[in-house]
């Protein structure tokens, strides 16, 4: 059997259709697989065994009598613990939720089981989506799978670090201050936050409604764009995505030559470790090669976009959270217990000046940036922290911490910008580093097209970790 | 506004959200928010009456088929 660790997800779906592996033959090597790996990062919440292999040889029956359909079909996936199947358990990375079955089915599930795929399990996230690192004091930490002492980055903690183990092939994660591309970032997979408003987030765990996104992790930019394909699209459950234009495969394949490129000339390049600096400086040279014309570009006060951010995300979470606050505080891990009550800090007039200058303060961006394309910015100034040293818990200094984390983070969120992080280097300690390519609203298959382009120029995201 | 945030504050707003909040963590809460209440607050931005959230579809949406 053909390694499926090699594979990517469009290469994965495209041997199935083949019949070059079964679905059943894949399903029985994942499986074995995640246990190998399972004790190791803690990637997974559930493993669905059994209505996996079932699944899969439903499946590989339909493929055998030339009734197949869908882009993904007979792929085991795994998501988020926070997308919703109705009458199935979803405890959102709680306490406070444990047990709880959910009412109705996430639209995105709904799409992907629609184009063919199943589940093979749920993955590990941050409490309630609510913190960057992947600590979680009730399921215990993800690991990175690059070095298990190090942190994934969250919210969506074992999305990617069950993608980059090559546990599944690709898997939904979620991002209000980050939660794509930190993990994405750190653990050395492509992850796509697409545009606010382009995907529905109908039944999956909110945290924000003003800055939630959905979005894929995966293992390239090609794969990215195969799931938005499926999970891109108005849903008349999430009115944020009416009025969005569908999916343009055609565009997500076009040439990038010629793409006017912008690179910060401050914030996003300020302070950066070496190994990031370089890596920066490596990409921008591929894509100097690949046509791409690079300038300099002045951001307005990113800062500000950032703290504007925080104000909305932290009241909005802290609103969506009170009735359980009021009774149920104690259910809580300490550090998510501590960020929920900081929204309570704000007033009603800071909070809608925040919300009320998205609009100018994403006006205000795209005058700086003229007639550039992307922009392009490392995801963070550094990699990967070790567990030990962010396990900060409800310590005082835990905000500032997660504060500097999510630094590069939040103006895209504030903004409603897609963006998608490629693998772009490793440090010298070999842990990955990501690049953001950063798009203009509803640009989002401009970036898959130039991660394309990337990543046939590159190899980074073809690097697997060794089981330790 | 003022630019930092005191435990009374954050005392007064979780009263009125009737969330129950130690003392020690209305303290904790306001050195915790302070900085970015200052930082956007020093921002001085100056909105129109008419700015209003939805602002940022109409200026998102003018990027559709650009």
């Amino acid at each position: 059997m053909t390694d499926p660790a090699e594979l990517t997800l469009t290469e994965i779906a495209a041997a199935l259709r083949r019949r070059t592996f079964s679905s059943a033959e894949l399903t029985r090597w994942m499986l074995a697989r995640i246990g190998r790996w399972q004790p190791i990062i803690n990637a997974f919440v559930r493993i669905e065994e059994d209505e996996a292999l079932a699944a899969a040889k439903k499946a590989d029956r339909a493929l055998a009598r030339g009734k197949a359909k869908g882009a993904l079909y007979g792929v085991p996936l795994a998501h988020k613990d926070m997308y919703y199947i109705k009458g199935k358990v979803s405890e959102c990375g709680s306490k406070v939720r444990k047990g709880w079955i959910a009412p109705a089915t996430a639209t995105v599930l709904t799409r992907l089981a629609a184009a063919g795929s199943f589940p093979i399990g749920a993955l590990h996230m941050s409490e309630f989506a609510y913190s960057p690192t992947g600590h979680n004091s009730y399921l215990g930490p993800a690991c990175n799978a690059w070095d298990a002492k190090c942190i994934t980055g969250g919210s969506s903690s074992g999305s990617a670090t069950a993608v980059a183990a090559r546990l599944v092939p690709a898997a939904l994660g979620s991002d209000t201050g980050g939660s794509i591309r930190l993990p994405a970032h750190f653990c050395g997979v492509t992850g796509f936050k697409p545009t606010y408003g382009r995907v529905s987030r109908a039944n999956a765990l909110p945290l924000s409604f003003t800055l939630d996104t959905v979005g894929p992790l995966a293992l390239s930019a090609e794969d990215a764009g195969l799931i938005m394909g499926i999970i891109a699209g108005p849903d008349p459950l999430d009115p944020t995505t009416l009025g969005a234009p569908a999916w343009n495969a055609r565009a997500a394949r076009a040439s990038s030559k010629g793409l006017r490129i912008g690179v910060p000339a401050r914030f996003y390049v300020d302070d950066l470790e070496s190994d990031i600096a370089s890596a920066l400086d490596a990409t921008i040279v591929v894509l100097r090669k690949l046509g791409a014309k690079i300038s300099k570009v002045e951001l307005p006060d990113q800062a500000v976009v950032s703290a504007a951010a925080l104000i909305v995300l932290a009241v909005e979470a802290t609103s969506a959270h009170a009735p359980w606050l009021r009774i149920r505080g104690a259910d809580y891990g300490p550090q998510v217990r501590n960020r929920l009550q900081n929204g309570l800090a704000y007033s009603a007039v800071e909070y809608l000046e925040a919300l009320r200058w998205r609009g100018p303060a994403l006006a205000a961006h795209l005058d700086a940036i003229g007639d550039v394309d992307v922009i392009i910015a490392p995801a963070s100034r550094s990699v990967a922290p070790t567990i030990a040293a962010t396990d900060l818990g409800g310590m005082p200094e835990a905000e500032a911490a997660i504060q500097a984390i999510t630094r590069f983070m939040r103006p895209v969120n504030f903004l409603g910008l897609p963006t998608l992080v490629v693998p772009a280097g490793k440090s010298k300690s070999g842990l990955p580093i990501g690049m953001q390519l950063i798009g203009r609203p509803f640009g989002d298959e401009t970036l898959i097209a130039l991660g394309r382009a990337f990543q046939a120029a590159t190899d980074h995201h073809r690097r697997i970790p060794a089981l330790p | 506004m003022p630019d930092d945030i005191s435990a009374d504050r954050v005392t007064a707003i979780a009263t009125a959200a009737r969330v129950p909040l130690a003392p020690a963590d209305a303290e904790r809460i306001a050195r915790a928010v302070s900085p970015t209440v200052a930082r956007f607050a020093r921002a001085k931005i100056d909105l129109s009456l008419e700015t209003e959230p939805a602002t940022f579809v109409a200026v998102q949406r003018r990027e559709i088929g650009r």
